[in-house]
């Protein structure tokens, strides 16, 4: 009778695929051959080196093939020249938090020939940039793609910055993307221009708050990616321009080489500021200023999301509805106010009311789905602009909190509702529903524009 | 109706339509090969299986008939959405079809699904064994197998120490 050792390999890897990681490791053990078969389908392993002791590493990973390793020890490597794991060759990531012994380091580069990815962290210990370290640092960084220097900034260290920037430009020819983290303070400061000027072929920008440490200013995550293989011209340009909750308007105001690079893109797809306010007076990114923005890029942005800095924007920045019209590929807009001085931009939400009234005409065509965060209304403007909004033939909308202060009342029986407004089937509610994290309300609509979505 | 005379490794012959036969990858591919090769179109293809004995030959043909109608998928349709038929649900008529079966048998079956290129039953019978052993310990899993330990050394302990380090991590 047959038994399952009759099965080739790949039949066994079939059937023993399809089990649970944790059953994956059990069946490791049934016998060499099933051990094998499993290492093969699960070969690749995210390894922390903390506070293991050097001969508990090997016994430990034995002969397992290394994908991702972490360092967080320092002091065990700086007697051992060698790294305790057979098999470095698979290795892609490595994450460097501590200093090593420039032998172990040289070991671990020369077999680790695979590496596409590192993640170099300075915290409070500069000894990594050392002439000799970055020397053997080198060769793998030759080849990296995606560099990572988390919480990079400490104390005033300008030359590192200027280092890395050398590395990047002369020794990277590879990198794609790059991230680093600096105190917003810092990132105004015209050294950091470098960031955003680094390598031709930007893509992607992006400026994401990442907290702060006890005693320093904001930290911004400063995220680039670039196009190495952009031949053609079509393939140029930035693609995505993003400010995740960090201030867009004084970021770009105080640097005016990112504002350059803004301005002076045609093939944005992708836009998103935070806080638009006005830093100073007479200048500012209200939604008038950053109309060329949206006008140069017309034909290829598909997402806006806009956070409107209320607290600060003159009244005379009246919001005008009518500037996504020109969009002709526009799908998703996200509007925003943090903060609840509505009528300091809106007056009594008339304005915002009379933009929506005229959507049907003054929203791109090809729009699916608006999201509307913060916008305060009385019950009656709420019915109104449910009525606007409907008529707008989009396929969801997503209104957050502070759209209107009673919503239970506004929105339940929405469908019967909007019957009696006597709207299209088509237009009617398929589903609502209310996402209790952020005390929202979210529909989709029956009708869906399949051909632009 | 265009018939095919399918022969087992042991000599019986099963003759079936070449409609159904097409479901299986193999045999359309000698049916066409015939077909190219063959100055009479209305000649009988006859094709020999070697690999596969009657019993299990006629346990493929009868799955083959059942399913007849069912779409056929794609020979990397795991790899392209990550579904294949195992996971888009097993019909009762298949589940009676397996229940039976003794391990042995089910083995003898997923080669010859895999060598006949009939992706649906080698699905739901990998499934099958991948059934017996989700659950069960490293002890009933060589027991309901029949597989011994052929670690040397503390290379069992060592892999046990591995697992027990992943687990962990």
């Amino acid at each position: 009778m047959a038994s399952i050792d009759v099965l080739p390999n790949e039949l066994l890897c079939k059937i023993l695929d399809t089990l649970s990681t944790e059953q994956k490791f059990r069946a490791r053990e049934v016998c060499r051959r099933w051990k094998d078969v499993v290492d093969e389908l699960v070969p690749f392993y995210g390894v922390q080196l903390c506070d293991e002791k050097y001969d508990q590493v090997s016994t430990r990973f034995g002969t397992r093939r290394v994908s991702s390793l972490k360092f967080t020890c320092g002091h065990v490597y700086s007697r051992h020249s060698i790294i305790p794991i057979q098999n470095l060759s698979f290795l892609k990531r490595l994450v460097l938090t501590k200093s090593m012994n420039v032998d172990a380091l040289t070991d671990l580069i020369t077999r680790a020939d695979k590496l596409i990815e590192m993640e170099i962290w300075n915290g409070y210990d500069s000894d990594w940039y050392d002439k000799q370290q970055t020397a053997v640092l080198l060769p793998a960084l030759r080849k990296v793609k995606k560099l990572l220097l988390p919480k990079y900034e400490h104390g005033n260290q300008v030359m590192l910055f200027h280092s890395w920037k050398h590395i990047i430009q002369r020794e990277m020819p590879e990198l794609q993307h790059f991230e680093i983290d600096v105190s917003l303070e810092n990132l105004f400061h015209p050294r950091f221009y470098w960031l955003a000027t680094l390598k031709p072929n930007l893509r992607e920008f992006m400026v994401q708050n990442v907290g702060r440490d006890v005693g320093f200013s904001p930290y911004v995550r400063v995220t680039t990616i670039w196009n190495v293989n952009g031949q053609s011209r079509d393939s140029e340009g930035l693609r995505k321009f993003n400010f995740i909750n960090a201030p867009s308007s004084v970021l770009i105001h105080e640097t005016p080489q990112w504002e350059t690079i803004l301005f002076n893109q045609n093939n944005l797809e992708e836009l998103q500021l935070y806080d638009l306010v006005v830093p100073r007076p007479g200048k500012g990114y209200s939604m008038s200023l950053i109309e060329p923005v949206l006008t140069k890029s017309m034909a290829t942005l598909h997402t806006i999301r806009l956070d409107i800095g209320a607290e600060r924007i003159r009244a005379s920045d009246d919001f005008d509805m009518e500037i996504f019209a020109k969009l002709a590929t526009l799908r998703e807009l996200h509007l925003s106010v943090r903060v609840v001085k509505f009528q300091a931009i809106f007056g009594n939400g008339i304005n915002f009311l009379r933009g929506i009234k005229n959507c049907s005409t003054v929203i791109s065509a090809t729009l699916c789905k608006l999201v509307l965060h913060g916008f305060m209304f009385s019950t009656e403007e709420a019915n109104d602009c449910i009525k606007q909004i409907a008529k707008l033939d989009l396929e969801k909308v997503v209104l957050f909190r502070g759209s209107t202060p009673e919503i239970s009342t506004v929105w339940k029986g929405f469908s019967r509702r909007a019957r009696k407004m006597g709207l299209k089937k088509e237009a009617r509610v398929k589903t609502l529903y209310l996402p209790v994290e952020f005390a929202g309300i979210e529909f989709e609509f029956e009708h869906k524009k399949t051909s632009t979505c | 109706m265009a018939l095919v005379r399918v022969i087992s490794s042991d000599g019986a012959a099963f003759l079936v339509s070449q409609r159904l036969a097409k479901r299986s990858g193999k045999l359309k591919t000698e049916i066409e090969t015939f077909r190219k090769s063959s100055d009479n179109s209305e000649a009988q293809p006859e094709i020999r299986i070697v690999t596969i004995r009657a019993e299990i030959l006629r346990l493929v043909l009868q799955w083959l008939q059942q399913h007849q109608n069912d779409p056929v998928l794609p020979a990397n349709q795991n790899e392209q959405d990550g579904r294949g038929d195992a996971e888009m649900g097993q019909s009762q008529w298949d589940r009676d079809f397996l229940a039976p079966m003794d391990l042995g048998i089910v083995m003898e079956l997923i080669l010859a699904a895999n060598h006949l290129e009939v992706k649906g039953l080698l699905d739901i019978t990998c499934k099958l064994v991948e059934s017996k052993i989700t659950g069960r310990t490293v002890d009933e899993i060589r027991t309901a197998f029949k597989l011994k330990s052929d670690f040397k050394g503390n290379e069992e302990e060592q892999t046990r120490l591995e697992n027990r380090w992943c687990v962990e991590n």
